[in-house]
Order: structure tokens, then C-alpha cells, then sequence
């Protein structure tokens, strides 16, 4: 039995040996790689074209002023030192986002893509009911949200509608906490 | 709007966070944590008192895995499961010539992840880093970092990873998946068994990936697929590219200085890869010119094409990068789901009937539907928990941080091996197949922080094709599912690990017709 054993272990080993000299080894034959080249085309004068782009792509749809009275949306967020800070946004704007162009402090680390949950927003309770339900992929992200409550949502889901006119939200009082350094989060 | 399941879920969701001490200390294996949290770095262990195995000259602790070592690399989870019981919630290795932190507790990963910043660092996987080094190209979004690395995640991340954009892929997906079930119909046998099924997924995989990455229809799910065409070539050097670049990474590193033969082979694929993702990059250039680009096609390469900060060059490295990346994975984890559907038959009816339920007979898969599919969904996430295709979650720390109470200093690497999902301590019961614990507000559903279950990673460096992957895979187990009766015969599956865990069967199912 020990006898087996040594053996297999032996051709393991001469295995590997085989290995290292026949696969790895020094193989003259082809001890060079072609180098391939690429050509790098330029094209800068042909991208006329624009993909169509809903409100919800970019985050520059946020700096555009409301067209009309209209279209105005008042949003309260309440930041980390209970200050109440009004923004007039419009139809269409994307709460992280409008919320980056007033230097609030909504970090936002994977710019809406349902990644993270650093947007995390608690929204006023007379309002929660009015947005559409969040996916299952929001749900997961929330799940990791620090200070999590019933009525938490990210703010990069949150689409600003007429309905949500006078909506309020505040911002997690923990997620300072991260930041021991007292770095303030940046938008990216 | 607030109807009784949406309460149920936030209360459950509330709950869960809530009661997160109580449940830690239930488990008796676990100690925690509020205590240890409170630790500031001054006060912490130091880092050199990290248990671990003892760490020699030139090998580090990668002696382990060799032949008379304790562990096998391609028993990677077993190793590491068995290092867990033996050292803790905590370890130090030296593998690869890199010395690292294995962390276990959800805890110590969220401190992990919560401390990204806006541009985390991830160690680069080196092969593929040189072997674009000396073909003159970019790097790619995995070896990237910085600022470089954010220009180009902004940019693909708009178009395939926002949830909002994702639901234009669901057109071309469905009408892969639809033929990739005209193609297993055509070729099953007597009994039900599709010989070389593992090839007709690779088929699947590059034609739904080809889609949205070359923004092309391939046309190579056919059963007459000729092996010297170019599917069949892109298939095969894809095969080759990741497995000898799981083979170079965990290899001594002398590749790095003499082309060994398998470097030149790895090269070469890579090579034939980037010849192809150009030819198609070049079409859709001359597309853009002539002016013909139909609305309402995926649009990855297009909309990529018309950002005016990035270069030729990298757009081509991001769609080689994706076909890359989404051959391998999507394929092995689509038969990791179809195994425990096969082998847990009344989670499959359950299956069954919600897709009756959610799409009667033959109306079309909307956003809609999809989203509704919870039962599906809570499926694929159990696969994900007993099967995890990427075996860790990596950092390199960019601050001090203390983590079980240890210091751990700015510039550490540290790695999150994707195996608290395997614990009973996290989920009761792991070995079993039970999607019910997926599902929110149900009575079975399990109170485990999200940070103990990450199969795609976690914050700005999040798998780039996940959602791409999920809907593909939720499409194809779609049609799967409503078209045959799913069945293994062969033993019980386990996984190989090469870079990824990869099914150590061949896929050998039988399908019935429903």
C-alpha cells in the first residue's frame, strides 16, 4: 500500500518534471512572439451621429433648467447635518444626479448601475408610496445599505414625476462614518 | 401601490439589518463584531500576528498545492474551506508570489468594499496584461486602474450594465434562445441526450454575446457547424485564451521572460481573438459611415463608436474583452443551473408553473415579465451559492482598515473567497438546493447580510457583464424549461477549478419533451 503510494507520487512528480523541461522549458523553436499591429483608425470626424439617449443616460439631462413652470419638480433633500435643502428639478431628472449639480453630498460610485448602494436615500414616508416599486436588483443593493429603513430607495432609481412634486428626502446619517478620515464623498 | 407582498419584503429587509447582532451570535462559530468594529487601527492586533501557514523563500505558501502538499489547486473551494476551519475568519498566504489576507466574515467584506472610493483597485491578471502589452493595445477594464480605468467603465457601464438599458437586449437574446432550442431538438437523440451539448452552449454563449458585443449575429448555433469557421475558431481560441491564462497565473512566472509553449499558445489565441473582434469593429465603422444602422438593433458597438473620448483602440478592447469574458462563464454556469434544476425536480415544476403563470402559451417576454419572475431568479441565485463560478472577490486596500480586529494596512492585497455562502453558520442547510431562501418575505427566506453571497462582486468594480449574463441566462432557462422535462442520470456534480469553477462532468443531460 505505502509502496502505491510512493510510486504514484513518484510519477506525479516526474509528471510535473516533464512538464516544467517539455511545456514550460526552454523551447527554442518558438522562443518568439509575433508582434501584431494594429492599426489605430480615425474616425472623430464621422461620429455625427447620436444614439438616442433617455433622461436617465448621461446625467447632464440634470443641468438643463426646466423649460417651463410646468415641468418644475420641488425636491427637499435633508443632508447629514439636518440642513433642508430646496432644489427646483423638472419631469424626467434622476435624484442622484440633481442632486450631484447642487453639491449634495450622494456619492453614487457606480453612476446608476445598480452596483452599489452609496445613493442610498430615506424618503419621506408620504411620498414612498407614490414611487413605483423598486426591482429586485435595487432590493439586493438596498440589502447592503448601511442604516437601512422602510422606506429607503437609491436615489439614482428615483425619476422625478409631477406626482412626486414636494417629494423630501434625507440622506443616511451613517454612511459618515465610512469615511473616518472625514472625506467627503465626491460624484465621479 | 403598497401592496401586501412590497410590505412584507421591507419589513422582512428591516428586520434583517436589524437583527443582524442576534443572529451573529447564534452562531456559535462566529464571534462578533460590535465590540471589534468599535477598534480603531491604533488599537488593533497587528497585521503580523494574522494566523496563517508558514510562509518560505521564493514559494511563499503556494508549496501547499504542490504535488505532496496538502491541497490541489483544482480543488481550490475544498482548500479553502479546510484552511477556514483550521485558521478562522481570518489568514494570511503568500500565493503567486503575492502575499494576501483571506477574509471570511460578511463583516470584514463589507468593511472591504465600503472603503472603494471612487476608483478600487484590483490586482491585473498578469498574462493578459502583457500579452496586450506586446500587441500594442490597451490593457483592457480588468488590468486598468485610476482615472484611465473610470473613462472606460463609464462608458460600457452605460450601455450594459444599467437595468434601464439592459431590456434592449431582450429581442436579440430571446431569438438566440429560440434557436438555440431548434438546434438541441434537431440533435437529440432517442434518449434525449444532445450529443457534444457542452459545444452547443459555447454556441449559445458567443452568438448572445456577439450580439451586443460585435453588435453581429454570428450564426453559429447550426447543428452543420463547419470547425474551421470563424464561430468555430472563436469558440476553440476563447477555450484556449482562458484556460491558459488560468494555467500562466498560478504557473512560476516564466513565461513572463522566455516564450514557453504555452505562452506562444496562449498568445497566439489571443491574437486570433483580437483579428476577429477587429474585423467586426471595422464593419460596424464602415456601417456608421455609409449611414446604415437600423433602429432598434442592440446597440453596444454603435453607441460605444459615437463617444467621442474613447479610441479606436479601446473600443476594440472592450468587445474582445467581453467575448473574452462571456463565453466560459455564461456557458458553465447555464449547465450549473440546468444540473440543480435536473436533480431537485420539484423546484423545476415549481419553475414550470410560474413561467405558465407569467407567460401563457406564446406571448412575447417583456421587461415586464421578466422582472416578475421571482422564482426563476431565486433559482439562479441558489446555483450561484452552491456553484460560485468565480472562486474570490479581490482588493488591494487603499486605506488603513481593521478587520477581526486586525490591522490592515493601506496597500494590502486582500482577497474574499466567495465561501461563506457554504457555511451553515450564513445559510442553514448549505448543501441543499432551496431557492425559497431568495425569496424576500417569504417564511424561508434567510436573514444573512448580502455581503455573504457576492458571485458578481460588489460596488464600481462589479462584474461589467452581469446583467447582460443574468438576462441571457434567464432566457435561455426560460425556453429550457417551458420546451423539455430536464434530466441527469450521471452522479453527482462537482466543479474544477482552472480560473473558474467549471463543472468536473460533461453536460450530459436528457431533455423530455414537456
Amino acid at each position: 500500500m505505502a509502496l502505491k503510494t510512493s510510486v504514484q507520487q513518484l510519477m506525479r512528480v516526474s509528471r510535473i518534471v516533464a512538464d516544467v523541461f517539455m511545456e514550460r522549458g526552454i523551447c527554442l523553436k518558438c522562443s518568439q512572439i509575433r508582434t501584431i499591429k494594429i492599426p489605430n483608425i480615425n474616425y472623430t470626424s464621422k461620429r455625427w451621429f447620436k444614439v438616442s439617449a433617455g433622461p436617465f443616460r448621461h446625467g447632464d439631462y440634470e443641468w438643463q433648467d426646466p423649460k417651463s413652470e410646468e415641468d418644475v419638480v420641488n425636491i427637499t433633500y435633508i443632508d447629514r447635518s439636518n440642513k433642508r435643502i430646496n432644489v427646483k428639478g423638472k419631469v424626467g431628472d434622476n435624484v442622484m444626479y440633481l442632486a450631484h449639480r447642487h453639491n449634495i453630498e450622494i456619492e453614487g460610485a457606480c453612476e446608476a448601475s445598480l452596483a452599489c448602494s452609496t445613493c442610498h436615500v430615506i424618503v419621506h414616508d408620504d411620498y414612498y408610496d407614490k414611487l413605483p416599486e423598486p426591482d429586485e436588483s435595487e432590493d439586493d443593493m438596498l440589502d447592503m445599505a448601511p442604516l437601512l429603513t422602510s422606506t429607503s430607495r437609491l436615489g439614482c432609481q428615483i425619476i422625478l414625476t409631477k406626482e412626486l412634486d414636494g417629494l423630501e428626502v434625507s440622506l443616511p446619517k451613517v454612511t459618515r462614518n465610512f469615511y473616518v478620515d472625514g472625506h467627503v464623498p465626491q460624484p465621479h | 401601490m403598497h401592496n401586501l407582498r412590497n410590505c412584507a419584503c421591507f419589513c422582512n429587509r428591516f428586520k434583517s439589518n436589524y437583527q443582524k447582532r442576534t443572529f451573529t451570535t447564534i452562531a456559535g462559530a462566529v464571534k462578533i463584531k460590535e465590540d471589534i468594529k468599535k477598534i480603531d487601527f491604533a488599537n488593533a492586533k497587528p497585521f503580523n500576528e494574522i494566523p496563517g501557514p508558514r510562509s518560505i523563500p521564493v514559494l511563499g505558501t503556494s508549496y501547499e498545492y504542490l504535488p505532496f502538499g496538502p491541497y490541489s489547486l483544482h480543488a481550490l473551494q475544498d482548500a479553502l474551506l479546510d484552511k477556514y476551519r483550521k485558521y478562522g475568519n481570518i489568514w494570511r498566504e503568500t500565493f503567486a508570489s503575492i502575499p494576501a489576507v483571506n477574509i471570511i466574515l460578511p463583516d470584514d467584506i463589507e468593511t472591504l468594499f465600503k472603503s472603494d472610493g471612487s476608483t478600487p483597485i484590483r490586482l491585473a491578471i498578469e498574462p493578459l496584461k502583457l500579452v496586450r502589452e506586446r500587441f500594442q493595445m490597451p490593457i483592457g477594464l480588468a488590468n486598468l486602474q485610476g482615472k484611465e480605468w473610470r473613462k472606460i467603465r463609464s462608458s460600457m457601464q452605460k450601455f450594459i450594465l444599467r437595468p434601464a438599458e439592459i431590456s434592449n437586449f431582450i429581442e436579440a437574446q430571446d431569438i438566440i434562445a429560440d434557436d438555440f432550442i431548434s438546434l438541441m431538438k434537431e440533435l437529440r437523440t432517442e434518449d434525449g441526450e444532445v450529443p457534444d451539448f457542452q459545444r452547443q452552449i459555447y454556441k449559445w454563449a458567443l452568438e448572445s454575446v456577439a450580439a451586443i458585443a460585435l453588435d453581429t449575429r454570428l450564426g453559429c448555433i447550426s447543428a452543420h457547424l463547419d470547425p474551421s469557421s470563424e464561430p468555430s475558431v472563436m469558440i476553440d481560441a476563447t477555450r484556449i485564451f482562458m484556460n491558459l491564462m488560468g494555467k500562466l497565473t498560478f504557473s512560476s512566472g516564466l513565461y513572463k521572460y522566455i516564450s514557453t509553449p504555452s505562452w506562444t499558445q496562449f498568445a497566439r489565441a489571443g491574437e486570433t481573438l483580437l483579428r476577429i473582434t477587429q474585423k467586426y469593429t471595422e464593419a460596424a465603422i464602415q456601417k456608421i459611415k455609409e449611414g446604415r444602422f437600423e433602429e432598434g438593433q442592440s446597440k453596444y458597438l454603435l453607441s460605444l463608436l459615437a463617444m467621442k473620448d474613447l479610441s479606436y483602440k479601446d473600443i476594440l478592447i472592450s468587445s474582445n474583452e467581453l467575448i473574452t469574458g462571456g463565453i466560459d462563464t455564461t456557458s458553465h454556469t447555464l449547465v450549473f443551473n440546468l444540473y440543480t434544476l435536473a436533480t431537485n425536480h420539484e423546484k423545476q415544476e415549481k419553475v414550470y408553473e410560474e413561467l405558465n403563470r407569467i407567460l401563457p402559451d406564446k406571448s412575447p417576454i417583456t421587461p415586464e415579465a421578466l422582472k416578475s419572475m421571482r422564482y426563476l431568479k431565486a433559482c439562479i441565485k441558489e446555483t450561484f451559492r452552491l456553484f460560485p463560478l468565480v472562486p474570490t472577490n479581490t482588493r488591494v486596500t487603499a486605506k488603513d482598515l481593521v478587520m477581526s480586529g486586525y490591522q490592515i494596512p493601506s496597500g494590502t492585497m486582500v482577497v474574499a473567497p466567495n465561501i461563506a455562502s457554504r457555511l451553515p453558520e450564513y445559510f442553514p442547510s448549505p448543501d441543499e438546493f432551496i431557492p425559497e431562501r431568495w425569496l424576500r418575505g417569504g417564511d424561508m427566506h434567510t436573514d444573512t447580510s448580502g455581503f455573504a453571497h457576492l458571485p458578481f462582486g460588489f460596488g464600481a468594480r462589479m462584474c461589467i457583464g452581469r446583467r447582460v449574463a443574468e438576462q441571457e441566462l434567464q432566457l435561455a432557462l426560460i425556453k429550457l424549461v417551458k420546451n423539455f422535462r430536464i434530466e441527469w442520470h450521471h452522479g453527482k456534480m462537482g466543479v474544477y477549478f482552472y480560473m473558474l469553477h467549471v463543472p468536473d462532468k460533461p453536460a450530459r443531460f436528457a431533455f423530455i419533451d414537456r
